[in-house]
């Protein structure tokens, strides 16, 4: 799986600390380890996370059914400290679905970590579903400085019409608080 | 008209920075072709045949004198002197030039106008009745409902990049005039109970795969209107198809997983938020509808007032003809809304020119409160006028070219820009038109036909909306050759039908003799006051059929 060197958490810039793993690259996994495992394996190699601290990533595919479907598995993965959805397109917005249904519904309270193709110009939205963490994978990830000017668009809009995981709350209440 | 404050001021005025950023981006090859392509199109901005070409929002067709002049200005300074009126009640712009994109959109907001969303996979503008709040079967007016929508769906965060493009109708009377059943959410005004709420159609739709809406709600009170909307585009996003284009629009997951199955999905979302943030307030609908109110009429007496138009009407028999086909009825007595016809023969259907747009700005300051509306058949509207003066703006409106009295008849055509400006077109549309409107001019012979829609698309993406035209064509490309397929029987308003094809396609010189053939049969079987689209259901698709192929 393609690897990120950089991160942006909390709004800056930093190296990027975990490891992702695909199935076939479970094998290599190591207790001591950041690793993010495939969804999948918190039944299928639950001993793998057992006093240790991993996450899980998911992708968009695979998450709306998953999250509906199977009420134990998304029980404990609500217990993983980073959740990260994967973005295979960044033109496939499934993931900003996920995301605001894990924290709106099911008040998921960990790291929300977006990977993949995702795009700069995607990041206020992330943000607004949810995301607190952004670590693009590609083959060719961003460098750090680039992955600084990205910050910038964390705050494209500083005004919202509608409510989302940000709790901003749809503008029409605002509008009365403040007349 | 929906007013801005400083919020909404300072939301487009980040969009303009935004995009402008984008655009510098783009051009320093800092940001890749394909991912700048959906940035710009939520801008509005294609890539065209001859040069890219700017879609501006006009919320529900609703606009004022003010941005009417600016638009005037806009393709003064930025383009060829026109503009094009779109079947989503939007502006189109044929020449701008991309690097020039971002000052446009910043002058727009001046003017409190945008860009966004009018094209991409997304939440698009969301479109009405022209003659909402004015009209004589209004069960409630649908525009600060539309503007409810409009800000719920602007920038929404989670909707960006849905499988393909979503389209919303709102219809707030009696007769549907927005096409609901064609649209991906159509919503129907309705009162149950001394409340206020909406039937939920999902699933209509044009282009390749047409599809009529299926009911999911029988009614929905207004204060769930957001959660419930949200429910349904949620469920929409996550399980649509993404693997092919033509199968991705919301019609093909309500019909693969049923119309019940659907709603049942989007039940199941919306429980988890009906009770949330989201549902409107009654303050907040007050607030929406306070936009909305009636304008400075003055009080006339019906009687009257009619008699003394009649009066006028029967001295001048070009004046009474326009006032029959361009002018209805209004809810208040002694006033009539009018629609000025951007189709004369000659001149593509919903092109106006900057000094036209700048006429439509001063009629409506003079005759109908500053304000006019874009309609779906690609016309104006001035909804507010007084019948005293209809005399005067019917010899103003002349003068502007804006008085042709086709309203509803065979010429008033809906035709998207086709070949020859759209990169997606299979075949020319706009000559198709011109070649119609010259044949049938003869205003007489139109007004025997009576109400008869002809739509025109250069393409299956049915922009010019063909399925549901009485006579639909549509332009076909067969090994690099352009030919046209015609189709009968179809209808868009409470009785939303999909027209049948006559059979094989024909050469572009062919389509007027074609026409007028079914027109001709039409004229020989009709029953005393029958309309074509009447007639057609009655005797049928075979002897029309017949007529066209087998006489040779």
């Amino acid at each position: 799986m393609l690897q990120a060197e950089f991160a942006i958490v909390g709004g800056k810039v930093g190296h990027f600390d975990w490891v992702l793993l695909d199935q076939e690259g479970l094998q290599a996994s190591e207790p001591a380890r950041p690793e993010l495992l495939p969804v999948q394996s918190l039944e299928s190699h639950s001993h793998l996370f057992d006093g240790n601290s991993k996450g899980v990533w998911l992708d968009e595919a695979i998450a709306p059914a998953m999250l509906e479907e199977n009420i134990q598995l998304k029980n404990r993965l609500l217990e993983c400290p980073v959740i990260a959805i994967q973005f295979n397109a960044f033109t496939d917005g499934r993931g900003f679905s996920v995301a605001r249904m894990l924290r709106e519904q099911y008040g998921y309270a960990g790291q929300l970590l977006a990977t993949g193709a995702f795009i700069r110009d995607q990041l206020s939205y992330l943000v607004r579903c949810g995301f607190d963490a952004f670590a693009p994978t590609a083959e060719q990830p961003p460098t750090a400085e680039l992955l600084a000017e990205w910050c910038g668009s964390m705050q494209d809009f500083t005004v919202f019409y509608q409510d989302a995981a940000d709790g901003a709350g749809p503008l029409f209440r605002q509008r009365f608080k403040t007349n | 008209m929906y007013v801005y404050d400083d919020y909404d001021r300072k939301l487009v005025t980040e969009r303009v920075a935004q995009f402008r950023d984008q655009t510098s981006r783009f051009l320093a090859g800092q940001l890749a072709e394909e991912e700048y392509l959906p940035l710009r199109l939520q801008n509005g901005l294609y890539i065209q045949r001859h040069a890219p070409m700017l879609r501006i929002a006009v919320p529900y067709g609703l606009i004022n004198s003010r941005q009417l002049r600016r638009l005037a200005r806009i393709t003064r300074d930025y383009d060829k002197n026109y503009a094009h009126f779109t079947t989503r009640q939007n502006l189109q712009l044929n020449w701008p030039k991309l690097e020039k994109v971002p000052d446009i959109l910043a002058e727009l907001a001046e003017v409190e106008m945008h860009a966004v969303q009018t094209s991409g996979n997304c939440i698009r503008n969301t479109t009405t009745d022209p003659f909402a709040g004015v009209a004589q079967d209004e069960i409630g007016d649908p525009r600060p409902y539309c503007e409810l929508i409009r800000q719920w769906s602007t920038f929404h965060p989670e909707f960006a990049f849905l499988p393909r493009k979503f389209k919303i109708a709102v219809s707030g009377s009696e007769t549907d005039r927005a096409a609901i059943q064609v649209h991906d959410i159509g919503l129907q005004l309705a009162r149950r109970d001394n409340q206020t709420g909406f039937r939920v159609f999902v699933g209509g739709g044009l282009g390749r795969t047409p599809v009529i809406a299926s009911e999911i709600n029988s009614f929905l009170p207004e204060k769930h209107l957001l959660s419930y909307l949200e429910a349904i585009v949620r469920v929409y996003n996550l399980l649509g198809r993404r693997d092919n284009k033509y199968k991705a629009r919301i019609k093909i997951l309500v019909r693969a997983m049923g119309p019940e199955k659907f709603a049942e999905k989007v039940n199941a979302e919306w429980e988890k938020t009906r009770d949330g943030v989201q549902q409107l307030t009654p303050e907040a609908i007050e607030w929406a509808h306070d936009f909305f109110t009636d304008p400075d009429y003055r009080a006339y007496n019906r009687e009257q007032s009619d008699a003394e138009l009649a009066l006028l009407a029967n001295d001048n028999k070009a004046f009474a003809r326009w006032l029959e086909r361009n002018t209805v009825p209004h809810k208040k007595p002694g006033y009539r809304a009018v629609t000025l016809s951007t189709k004369p023969t000659g001149v593509p259907p919903g092109d106006v020119t900057d000094s036209q747009l700048e006429a439509i700005a001063d009629l409506a300051e003079q005759f109908s409160f500053g304000e006019a509306r874009i309609t779906h058949e690609q016309n104006a509207v001035l909804s507010d006028v007084a019948q005293e003066s209809l005399f005067s703006l019917w010899e103003a409106a002349r003068a502007k070219g804006f008085a042709t009295p086709n309203i509803g008849t065979l010429t008033d055509i809906i035709c998207c820009p086709g070949g020859d400006y759209c990169a997606l077109a299979n075949a020319k549309s706009i000559p198709v038109a011109e070649a119609i409107q010259q044949r049938f001019d003869d205003m007489d012979y139109l007004y025997d036909l009576g109400d008869l829609s002809l739509n025109i698309s250069g393409c299956m993406n049915a922009c010019g909306h063909h399925h549901v035209g009485n006579i639909g064509i549509l332009g076909v490309d067969k090994k690099g050759e352009e030919y046209y397929q015609i189709q009968l029987g179809g209808d868009s308003g409470n009785d939303s039908k999909l027209g049948k094809v006559l059979g094989p396609s024909f050469f572009r010189e062919d389509v007027p003799d074609v026409i007028e053939k079914i027109l001709d049969l039409y004229i020989e079987k009709r029953q005393p006051e029958e309309l074509f689209a009447d007639t057609y259901h009655r005797i049928g698709h075979a002897p029309f059929k017949e007529r066209i192929y087998a006489a040779g």
